[in-house]
């Protein structure tokens, strides 16, 4: 076991109805500040990995511990305590903010609902700029707000919880490719400077490559390949990885 | 060679707001172009343009030569019948929601291919397995009970059933995997082979640019910077936008941004 594990998952299982099971006997373990990335096509698995580990469904069989006590989400006092450490960020910013409340308020929802004792006006403003916006977006509507804005409010209101670990689904895939690469460098900066571990779920194996430390290869529901990222190019066994890194062809 | 479709000098503004700016690009018949660019940069009101859908408040100036006439100013339900085919960048808008998947294939060939309405259910067939959605069962969902992967293949084989002059594809491949994105852009070269279907493609994807494309169009808060071919403009950019741009694209090669 490493010694500073602090997430783990053991045998996770996820069936809907019988005989179909979106998930099979997924185990992994993450140390505090660590990262892997999830990598699969649609129908994968990928996506209910990601549901499991946010909380947001419990798992049919197999248990998520974090700093070695067994996780239960069932409760609304357990679900709460657990999204204090663990946040997610999702793959359209535009679905998960109301389109009549500002950013400001936006933001001072998650300050005041996880921490009360805070000067709600500050730390937004901390917020707004660790993220790199101005201050003045506070007042602003999402329609007001570009894609890579908006994905930028939505780390800014994950973070206000300062949780342990991010949970990040395909968060750039909607993006171009210069607004990506300033999301990528953004979270990756933020994981570093707060010691965030994070759950990087994609298809394309390129921007995982350059967030993830370990990666996971799912099909159907299983873990077929388990790939340190830097050099997973490579080193893919299975046909099935190996699709996720073509050559890239020359114009 | 004449042009499939030619726009010209097309100037789109919201509200005294330039979405578009003296914006100029033109299809041979048969063409793939690709239009590139930020969020926000006029990419998607240029098809709009072209398509009729800009919209009552929007202020229009310049053309889009198609079929002879200027159809910059036609509404669009005056347009109907041209061959003009567009997918949406989300797809759940291109449905009705309380119809099935089937139903709304059979009224879709009943207009369009009037004289082969009774076999609509084989042709839907056909068409759904070209995107690799080989499953009977798709027609008898509704919307919603499809993901988001799925529903924009059901877009694109409804667009291949109505054999369109031009395609104008919005972001056809953004919520696919490496293997749909794929076997969409193959079915798009197919189009384009058996139908002489020209094509007028927005992406962010670079990848998609590069497998499908001939010809490129880089835009930037309004404008078009740079034009030219695929092979020229990718492989040697002439303007900052388009290099940075290029530049932005992960790659295997680089530093990854995590770890020691």
């Amino acid at each position: 076991m490493v010694r500073d594990e602090f997430f783990r998952c053991e045998g996770l299982c996820k069936s809907y109805g019988e005989g179909w099971a979106a998930l099979r006997e997924v185990s992994f373990s993450l140390e505090a500040g660590g990262s892997l990335g999830l990598l699969g096509l649609s129908g994968s698995g990928k996506s209910t990995l990601l549901r499991l580990l946010a909380g947001l469904e419990p798992p049919t069989s197999g248990q998520i511990y974090l700093e070695d006590r067994p996780v239960d989400t069932g409760m609304q006092k357990g679900r709460r305590a657990y999204h204090r450490q663990v946040q997610m960020v999702f793959q359209n910013p535009v679905s998960t903010f109301s389109p009549y409340m500002t950013v400001g308020t936006y933001l001072m929802e998650g300050i005041r609902s996880f921490c009360p004792s805070e000067n709600t006006r500050e730390r937004e403003v901390a917020l707004l700029e660790e993220v790199g916006l101005s201050a003045e977006f506070s007042r602003r509507l999402p329609h007001e707000l570009s894609g890579g804005q908006l994905q930028r409010v939505a780390i800014a209101r994950a973070l206000s919880i300062r949780p342990r670990l991010l949970l990040l689904d395909e968060p750039t895939s909607a993006l171009d490719s210069m607004v990506q690469r300033g999301i990528l460098e953004l979270i990756a900066t933020l994981s570093k400077r707060h010691g965030m571990a994070m759950v990087f779920v994609g298809h394309d194996a390129a921007v995982l490559r350059l967030m993830t430390e370990r990666m996971l290869v799912l099909e159907k529901g299983q873990v077929i390949e388990t790939l340190p990222s830097r050099t997973a190019h490579r080193m893919a066994r299975t046909a099935y990885a190996q699709q996720f890194f073509p050559p890239r062809a020359v114009t | 060679m004449s042009k499939a479709v030619s726009i010209e000098s097309l100037s789109v503004s919201y509200h005294g707001k330039m979405a578009v700016s003296e914006a100029s690009l033109s299809l041979v018949p048969g063409e793939i172009h690709g239009i590139v660019g930020e969020t926000g940069s006029g990419k998607s009101t240029i098809l709009a343009a072209v398509s009729g859908t800009l919209g009552a408040d929007a202020v229009s100036a310049g053309a889009v030569r198609y079929g002879g006439e200027n159809i910059l100013q036609i509404p669009l339900a005056r347009r109907r019948g041209r061959g003009i085919v567009q997918i949406f960048q989300n797809p759940a808008d291109a449905f009705d929601p309380i119809l099935r998947i089937g139903v709304q294939f059979q009224e879709f060939i009943a207009v369009n291919r009037k004289e082969e309405a009774s076999r609509w259910q084989e042709l839907s067939l056909d068409a759904l397995r070209r995107v690799g959605l080989d499953e009977e069962q798709v027609l008898f969902r509704y919307p919603f009970e499809l993901s988001g992967g799925m529903l924009q293949r059901v877009a694109l084989a409804l667009a291949f059933l109505g054999r369109p002059k031009l395609l104008l594809a919005d972001e056809p491949t953004s919520a696919l995997d490496i293997v749909n994105r794929g076997r969409v852009v193959a079915e798009l070269k197919r189009l384009r082979e058996t139908q002489g279907t020209s094509i007028l493609l927005v992406t962010h994807s670079m990848e998609v640019v590069r497998n499908l494309a001939d010809s490129v169009s880089v835009m930037q808060h309004g404008r078009i910077v740079e034009q030219g071919p695929r092979s020229e403009v990718l492989s040697s950019p002439q303007q900052d936008y388009t290099r940075a741009l290029l530049a932005a694209v992960p790659s295997f090669e680089e530093v990854p941004l995590v770890g020691s």
